[in-house]
C-alpha cells in the first residue's frame, strides 16, 4: 500500500492541473469553512458538483482538499470571532478567543494550524495502517453482517444527533423510504413513483445534501442577516517561539489518537472527539485553571483531534461503506456517483484509487499548512466582507450546482424542497443528517437484507446465528434503550430526593 | 434571532411530517399492490419487504407522536404561545418565494438574467436606503457579480459544460 501511496503522490505532484485543483480546493475550503454559518459539510456539499465531470482520482484530489482545509477553516472564526465555523471547532474558541483578545490571535492560529497538520497526518497514517486490518476482518462479512452494519450506522447517527434518539431514527427511516423511490435495483419494479417520470428517476443524493446542509443553513442565516457584521481583529505576529511549539507535542499526540479512534466510530463525529481531547488535556494539566483563559494546550489537543477525525472517519466509510460522519457521507456520495462502491471490494478491485485517496489527503493537509501560513492575513481580510454577499453567492452556487448534476431543473426544485425541509426540521428539533444517511444506507440495507433472506429461505434467524451480526443487533438495542434507562434512572433519583 | 416554536406546535408539526410520510408510502402501495406480490413467499421477499417494514415503523411512530401531541394540547397548564417570531423572520418566507421565482424565471429569461435580477433584488433588500445610494453598494454589486460570474462561467459553463437555460 505504501508503494502505491508514493506512486500516486508522485503522480499528483508532477501534474500541474492536479496541483492547481488542490490549491483551489484548499482556498475555497479554508475560506468557506471559516465563514460562520457555513459548515464544512455545507462547503463540501456545495462544491461537490464541481467534481462530477472529473475522473474519480482527480475528483478525490479536489474533494480531499476541500474536506481537510474546511475543517481547519472552522477554527479561524472560532479563534478570531468566538464563533466556531464547524462543530469540531467548538472547543478551540474556549482558549483561542481569549488569546485573540490579548492580541495573540496570530499565535493562536499558528498553534491551531500546526496541531491540525500533525493531527491530520497521524489520522492519515492510522487510516493507512488500520484500514487493511478492518478489511481483513470484514472479508468474512456476508449479507447479514452488512445489513446489520447499515442499521448500526443509522442507529449511531440517531444516537449522536442532537435531541431525541427516537426522532433521529424515524428521520433515518424516512431517509430510507426516500432512497426507495424509483426503480428497485434487484427487480426493476417501480416504487412510490405515483406514475410520474420525475419520481421514477429517484431522489438524487446531491440535491438532497445541498438543500439539507447548504440551503437550509442559508435560510437560518437569513433570520439574522440584518445584524451587524462582526469585524475581525488585525493579525500582527504569526509565528510563536519554536520552543513553545515543541512543548505541545504530547498534547498533539494525545489529541490525534483520540480524534482518529473516536472519528472511526460511525457517526461519533468531531464534536465528541474534540470535547474528550480537551477534557483529557485539562485533567492532565498541572494548571487546569488556565484552561479557558488562553491556554495553548487547550487549542492544540482539540485541533489535532479535529483533523485526525478526518482520517478516522474515512476508516468505516472506505472499509465498510458506512460513513463516519456527515462529511464522509457526502464523500461517499461522490464515490457512488463515480461508480465506486466503498467497502472491502474497493480495496481489492481498486487499490490504485484507494492510494489516490490517501495521497490526496496528504497533499490537502500539506497545502492547508502552506496556505494557512502564507495567506492567513488575506483570509482574515476576506472574512470581513459583508455576509449578505456571501449568502447570496452561496444561493446561486447551490442552484447552479444542483442543476449541473444531471442538467435537470427538477433537481433544483428537489434541492429547494430539501432546503425548506432542513429549515423546518431545525425549527422542530428534528435532526437532518439521518435523512441523508438513510438515503445512502437504505439501498445497502435493502440489498443485503433481501439477499440474507434468500440465503436463509426466508428465516430471520440468520441474523442471530452469525456472531458479528448478533453483536451489532445487541449493540444497537443497547444504544436504543439507553435513553429509556437514563429516563428511568433520573425519575428514580427525583423520587428519592422527593422522599427525603 | 430565529423563529421559536412552542413545544405544542413542535409536536403538532412533527406529527404532521411523520403522518404525511407514512401516508405517502401507504397510498402508493395501495395504488400499486404488485410491489407486495412476493412478500410472504420463501424465496426473494421482493421489492415490498423493506417498504412495508419502514412504513409500519413510521406509522407507529406517528401514532405515538399523535398521542403525545394530544396529551400536550389537552394539558391545561400549557398556555404557551404557539409561535414566537420576529417581524424580520418573514424574510425567510420571502427568500423561499424569490428562489422559486428565480428558478422558474430562469427557464424563460435565461439563467444569467434571472441571476442578475435575484442578486440586485436581495442586495437592495438587505441594504438600508442610505447604503443603496452610497458608492459602497456599487462595489458590493460589482464584487458579487464578479464572484458569481467567475464561479458560474468558469466553473460550470467552461469547465463542466453545463447547459444553463
Amino acid at each position: 500500500m505504501f508503494e502505491l501511496f508514493f506512486a500516486s503522490l508522485q503522480n499528483i505532484l508532477t501534474d500541474p492541473f492536479l496541483i492547481t485543483l488542490a490549491v483551489v480546493g484548499v482556498f475555497f475550503g479554508t475560506i468557506m469553512g471559516a465563514i460562520p454559518g457555513i459548515s464544512s459539510t455545507m462547503t463540501l456539499a456545495i462544491l461537490l458538483p464541481f467534481s462530477f465531470h472529473m475522473d474519480p482520482e482527480t475528483a478525490m484530489v479536489f474533494l480531499m482538499a476541500v474536506f481537510s482545509s474546511s475543517v481547519f477553516g472552522g477554527s479561524i472564526s472560532a479563534i478570531l470571532m468566538n464563533i466556531p465555523g464547524t462543530p469540531g471547532a467548538i472547543v478551540t474558541q474556549l482558549d483561542g478567543y481569549p488569546m485573540a483578545k490579548k492580541g495573540q490571535g496570530g499565535y493562536a492560529l499558528t498553534y491551531a494550524l500546526i496541531s491540525s497538520t500533525v493531527g491530520g497526518l497521524i489520522g492519515l497514517l492510522l487510516l493507512m495502517l488500520l484500514a487493511p486490518m478492518v478489511i481483513k476482518a470484514s472479508m468474512n462479512f456476508r449479507s447479514p453482517e452488512f445489513a446489520m452494519a447499515a442499521i448500526f450506522g443509522l442507529t449511531m447517527l440517531a444516537y449522536s444527533s442532537p435531541g431525541s434518539t427516537f426522532r433521529g431514527i424515524v428521520v433515518g427511516a424516512i431517509g430510507i423510504l426516500l432512497g426507495m423511490i424509483g426503480f428497485d435495483a434487484m427487480t426493476d419494479v417501480l416504487r412510490f413513483d405515483y406514475g410520474t417520470v420525475f419520481l421514477q428517476n429517484g431522489i438524487h443524493l446531491v440535491p438532497l445534501s445541498v438543500g439539507l446542509f447548504g440551503l437550509s443553513e442559508i435560510f437560518k442565516n437569513f433570520s439574522s442577516i440584518k445584524d451587524k457584521d462582526k469585524q475581525l481583529p488585525k493579525i500582527e505576529k504569526l509565528i510563536p517561539p519554536f520552543n513553545k511549539i515543541l512543548s505541545l507535542w504530547k498534547s498533539i499526540l494525545r489529541g490525534s489518537f483520540f480524534g482518529t479512534f473516536i472519528g472511526a466510530i460511525p457517526a461519533a463525529g468531531s464534536a465528541i472527539a474534540v470535547a474528550i481531547a480537551y477534557a483529557q488535556e485539562m485533567k492532565l494539566s498541572k494548571n487546569p485553571e488556565n484552561f479557558g483563559k488562553g491556554e495553548i494546550k487547550g487549542i492544540s489537543a482539540p485541533e489535532a483531534a479535529n483533523n485526525a477525525c478526518v482520517g478516522g472517519a474515512l476508516i468505516p466509510m472506505m472499509t465498510l461503506g458506512i460513513p463516519g460522519d456527515t462529511m464522509t457521507a457526502i464523500l461517499m456520495a461522490a464515490l457512488l456517483i463515480h461508480g465506486l462502491q466503498p467497502g472491502p471490494f474497493l480495496f481489492q478491485d481498486n487499490p490504485g484509487f484507494v492510494s489516490y485517496v490517501y495521497s490526496s489527503l496528504f497533499i490537502a493537509i500539506f497545502f492547508t499548512l502552506m496556505f494557512g501560513l502564507i495567506m492567513i492575513k488575506f483570509i482574515v481580510k476576506l472574512l470581513n466582507s459583508p455576509k449578505k454577499i456571501v449568502n447570496i453567492s452561496i444561493i446561486v452556487l447551490c442552484i447552479s450546482g444542483s442543476f449541473a448534476i444531471r442538467n435537470l431543473i427538477s433537481d433544483v426544485y428537489v434541492m429547494i424542497f430539501f432546503g425548506l425541509v432542513g429549515y423546518i426540521f431545525s425549527l422542530v428539533k428534528l435532526p437532518q443528517a439521518p435523512l441523508a444517511f438513510g438515503l445512502i444506507l437504505g439501498p445497502v440495507l435493502e440489498e443485503n437484507l433481501r439477499r440474507s433472506l434468500i440465503i436463509s429461505r426466508g428465516s430471520w434467524s440468520i441474523f442471530l446465528e452469525r456472531p458479528v451480526s448478533l453483536f451489532l443487533i445487541i449493540f444497537c438495542l443497547i444504544i436504543l434503550l439507553l435513553p429509556f434507562f437514563k429516563k428511568i434512572r433520573s425519575s428514580y433519583n427525583t423520587k428519592i430526593v422527593k422522599d427525603l | 434571532m430565529g423563529i421559536n416554536f412552542s413545544e405544542k406546535l413542535e409536536f403538532i408539526i412533527v406529527t404532521i411530517i411523520f403522518t404525511c410520510c407514512s401516508l405517502f408510502g401507504w397510498i402508493s402501495l395501495i395504488l400499486n399492490p404488485s410491489i407486495l406480490n412476493n412478500l410472504f413467499k420463501r424465496v426473494d421477499p421482493g421489492a415490498g419487504l423493506l417498504p412495508v417494514i419502514i412504513l409500519a415503523f413510521i406509522s407507529l411512530s406517528s401514532l405515538y407522536f399523535f398521542l403525545k401531541t394530544i396529551n400536550i394540547v389537552l394539558d391545561k397548564q400549557n398556555y404557551n404561545k404557539l409561535i414566537i417570531y420576529e417581524r424580520s423572520n418573514f424574510i425567510v418566507i420571502y427568500l423561499f418565494i424569490s428562489i422559486i421565482l428565480y428558478v422558474y424565471l430562469s427557464t424563460y429569461l435565461t439563467f444569467i438574467v434571472s441571476t442578475s435580477l435575484f442578486v440586485v433584488l436581495w442586495l437592495s433588500v438587505l441594504s438600508t436606503k442610505k447604503e443603496i445610494y452610497s458608492r459602497g453598494f456599487i462595489y458590493e454589486l460589482v464584487s458579487t457579480f464578479i464572484f458569481i460570474i467567475l464561479i458560474v462561467y468558469v466553473g460550470f459553463i467552461k469547465i463542466m459544460n453545463t447547459p444553463f437555460p
